[in-house]
């Protein structure tokens, strides 16, 4: 009897969890000819991380949309900033089944953790979907206008002013310390996990600027509680069109965009390849999207194959470049 | 204040609809699983049924989201109590006085009073949210590094706290817990620290497997060997026994509203969270209770207070969410992630501009816990019988559960060898006597605190004095030296005239106690007495 509850509890645990898995999805099958049977779509943070979320939402979009005809389950590798998911990914290969969302962490990670072994250039590229260049955030009662005028500040008073993050190797680090580099200035990186806490930071003023995505500031923007002061790129934000940019500021610095896109397994199935690539070039055109990424201030750049892979190969030189000069490689 | 009422009353409007009723008792009846059951955590839970909230209205489908995650809080302290295996990370410190009862024989009024107590501080922690929001955001904003390190000096101040007849121990077993929290990769210098080139080891040790290691493996290697042939924990026998008398009412309503606000205010701020709350609210019903020895040994109000501020800490969380834009925890990441899939920007404006998706959110949660409420009170009885199951089945029942638990946060294998690993030290602690509370408290709060105390030192360019300056940092130490340092050393005095005057025991209802008060002393023994 009692052997019996035991047991009851463990197929409710496992019931519920399939259950829930699969809800909504109602088991209608693919339409097979090559294209993959069950698609699991791999990110590199927890539930609720900034990749996850974006995962969710993406799929949501293609189901809203009938772009697929079932809810890709979501698997969360999340150890070591991406090191856990790309060697997953690696595992996987010759399969039609797996794809994973990336970002720039991607370039960073095997160049900075100790253990992480596995490249981009192992994997394949599947699309590049988001290309956006940072800007810079301050509260509305800096006395900073510009970055040129936060920059100067910095000389004047080396090591004072601070800059809020995440990790010392995140774009936003990377980018302060190629400009801190150009222009011979010196200020401090406040380290943060969430995104949340990092605004919070600038709005209480214990950090004095930040550079990140428009998405990071737009609910603060909108409401009037940060400005935003650059592009921290030579080409202008289209999501800030008014920002001006480094170029206008006078730096040459080259800068790291933030980046989001989709790998595969080395060797996946190229009609596999082919159907992926199709769905994501869908995606991107639906009024889904567009909403999604206006109202997140995201940049559209779809680059498929050939493109894609070279312009990861550049970025991929570009962050080696500017760890090195910033010495944390 | 018109203006809120009248949002209010159309939210409960809204909320009383068929669609919403429904989908706010899916909400809270999945979360009370999902809280019963350790691993699968309410952040992935929330994840999974986002594609199904996708055909729901945006207020619907936060108000399912909602339930799952407040409703987890109530079922987190079901296995605490009755199996030592903290369901949920907000209910570890539930399990210290949950369990001891459980093994009294008072499993009933413990999970009665931990359902009870969600109730209470639920409902006021909604009180709070439907209230005070937006002043408490501009607190929670204003809530920096320094305040947050000194918060953590109250916070780490409670492993002696939760020590057992030795303080030394206890100090020791915090010790550990923090240099295992230092594993994974630093943020501030993006490098890896004792990972031993693992990358499992990369994001640091898994709390859960932690925890199920040291509270339910080793409390079951121990029972095995020292009481074979019995069950370890009484089973309750009379429905009397099954609920919490008027004594336990008594004893923990102050704790209830202490945990209200404690776990309103910390669950507000961003980065903090249930945990943290649950953890400080049982510091502080500790260290004002009249009987701070009967913790840990099967105190009511030990029960309480965790679990009024874990529920209460849910609705906090939804001030700085629904006030600023800003999720404070993972669960609510996820919930702001749905509301961008339908076009909606939750920021300042989110009130004036959105009522209609704020408001029948709010008024839901009210419904919840009564819902919630409904829901719990009955499966006492049938939770509390799981006890007269054998032990010679219980007992490998526990275990599976905890691995299988484990194995599912992170499908890794190597989670569960860190339960074995874990398990034993356990086991070599309880042997040896030192407690374990002290290391799982010390684990939590340690990089809370280090990281808070970096970040203050780099604001204030290497400069102590920022503790000093700043307001609530100032108030913050000064209540932790109210709360340690001056009971200390009144301790001392009175412990020096006890002496002195040989026994004369205070109330005699927990004979087997009485001796406690000497604890702080006899160091050096560290003897068996208890068992």
């Amino acid at each position: 009897m009692a052997h019996a509850l035991t047991g009851c509890a463990l197929v409710a645990i496992l019931a519920s969890a399939c259950g829930l898995q699969t809800d909504g999805s109602g088991g209608d099958g693919q339409d097979g000819g090559g294209s993959p049977n069950e698609t699991e779509f791999l990110v590199h943070t927890g539930p609720g991380g900034g990749s996850d979320i974006f995962v969710r939402d993406v799929i949501a979009m293609m189901r809203e949309e009938n772009i697929i005809d079932s809810n890709w389950p979501v698997r969360n590798e999340d150890a070591g900033e991406g090191a856990g998911a790309m060697a997953y990914l690696l595992e996987q290969q010759g399969s039609a089944d797996h794809i994973s969302a990336m970002t720039t962490t991607w370039l960073t990670t095997p160049l900075t953790i100790e253990g992480a072994s596995v490249t981009v250039e192992d994997l394949t590229p599947v699309a590049g979907l988001i290309i956006e260049p940072e800007v810079m955030a301050v509260a509305p009662d800096s006395p900073y206008n510009s970055l040129r005028d936060f920059v100067e500040a910095a000389q004047e008073q080396p090591g004072e002013l601070v800059q809020t993050g995440g990790s010392t190797t995140e774009v936003g680090a990377l980018n302060g310390a190629a400009i801190q580099a150009e222009a011979g200035a010196e200020w401090q990186f406040l380290s943060f996990e969430e995104v949340g806490q990092r605004v919070t930071a600038l709005l209480n003023g214990d950090a004095d600027m930040m550079f990140g995505s428009a998405q990071d500031f737009a609910a603060q923007v909108e409401a009037g509680k940060l400005e935003i002061i650059a592009t921290i790129s030579p080409d202008p934000s289209p999501v800030y069109p008014d920002a001006p940019t480094t170029e206008d500021e006078g730096f040459d610095t080259q800068l790291v965009p933030q980046v989001r896109g989709v790998m595969a397994p080395p060797e996946i199935p190229e009609d596999a390849l082919a159907y992926y690539q199709d769905l994501f070039s869908q995606l991107v055109e639906t009024d889904s999207w567009k909403q999604y990424a206006e109202k997140n201030g995201l940049v559209t750049q779809l680059l498929v194959g050939e493109e894609w892979e070279s312009y990861l190969a550049e970025q991929n030189q570009l962050v080696e470049q500017t760890l090195e000069s910033a010495d944390l490689g | 204040m018109t203006e809120t009422l009248q949002g209010l009353s159309d939210g409960f409007a809204a909320a009383f609809s068929a669609t919403n009723l429904f989908w706010v008792f899916f909400g809270v009846a999945a979360g009370t699983i999902i809280g019963v059951l350790p691993g699968l955590g309410t952040p992935a839970t929330i994840a999974i049924l986002l594609p199904l909230s996708m055909n729901l209205d945006p207020a619907t489908a936060l108000i399912m989201m909602a339930g799952v995650y407040y409703g987890s809080k109530y079922g987190g302290s079901t296995t605490s109590i009755l199996l030592n295996i903290p369901g949920e990370d907000a209910s570890v410190v539930t399990a210290l006085d949950g369990y001891q009862m459980a093994r009294q024989g008072r499993a009933g009024p413990a999970l009665g009073i931990a359902a009870i107590a969600s109730f209470i501080a639920g409902t006021l922690g909604l009180i709070g949210l439907t209230f005070l929001a937006p002043a408490v955001a501009t607190l929670a904003v204003a809530f920096g590094p320094p305040e947050y390190t000194a918060l953590m000096v109250i916070g780490l101040g409670m492993v002696v706290l939760l020590a057992g007849r030795s303080k030394i121990k206890a100090i020791i077993s915090g010790i550990g817990g923090f240099l295992l929290s230092t594993i994974g990769i630093d943020l501030f210098a993006g490098e890896s620290r004792f990972t031993m080139g693992r990358i499992e080891l990369a994001n640091g040790v898994e709390f859960v497997a932690l925890c199920i290691g040291l509270f339910a493996i080793g409390e079951v290697m121990v029972n095995v060997e020292e009481k074979s042939g019995q069950t370890f924990v009484q089973a309750p026998r009379r429905l009397k026994e099954l609920f919490p008398s008027k004594q336990d009412f008594r004893a923990s309503s102050a704790a209830i509203g202490q945990g209200s606000v404690v776990g309103f205010f910390i669950g507000a701020l961003p980065g903090a969270g249930s945990t943290v709350a649950s953890f400080v609210s049982y510091t502080l019903a500790k260290r004002f209770s009249r009987h701070p020895e009967e913790y840990g040994k099967g105190a009511v109000a030990g029960v309480a207070a965790p679990e009024a501020a874990n529920n209460s800490a849910t609705a906090g969380a939804f001030v700085p969410l629904l006030t600023l834009g800003i999720p404070g925890s993972a669960s609510t990441a996820i919930m702001l992630g749905a509301l961008f899939v339908y076009g909606l920007q939750p920021g300042p404006r989110f009130f004036t501009e959105n009522p209609d998706v704020v408001w029948p959110i709010i008024a839901s949660m009210f419904i919840g816990n009564v819902v919630l409420i409904i829901l719990n009170l009955p499966l006492v009885p049938l939770f509390a019988s799981i006890l007269r199951i054998p032990y010679h089945i219980l007992y490998p029942g526990i275990i599976v559960i905890s691995l299988v638990g484990v194995y599912s946060i992170n499908a890794a294998l190597f989670d569960v060898w860190l339960v074995v690993l874990f398990g034993l030290l356990g086991y070599v602690m309880r042997k040896t006597d030192f407690p374990a509370a002290p290391m799982v408290l010390a684990f939590v709060l340690g990089p809370l605190f280090e990281r808070s105390l970096r970040r203050s030192l780099v604001i204030s360019q290497g400069d102590p004095t920022i503790f000093f300056t700043r307001p609530w940092a100032v108030t913050f130490l000064v209540v932790a030296v109210l709360i340690f340092l001056v009971p200390a050393l009144l301790g001392m005095r009175r412990a020096a005239k006890s002496v002195a005057t040989q026994g004369e025991p205070g109330t005699d209802r927990h004979p087997e106690l009485e001796d406690d008060d000497a604890t702080d002393s006899d160091v050096v023994l560290g003897d068996k007495r208890q068992r």
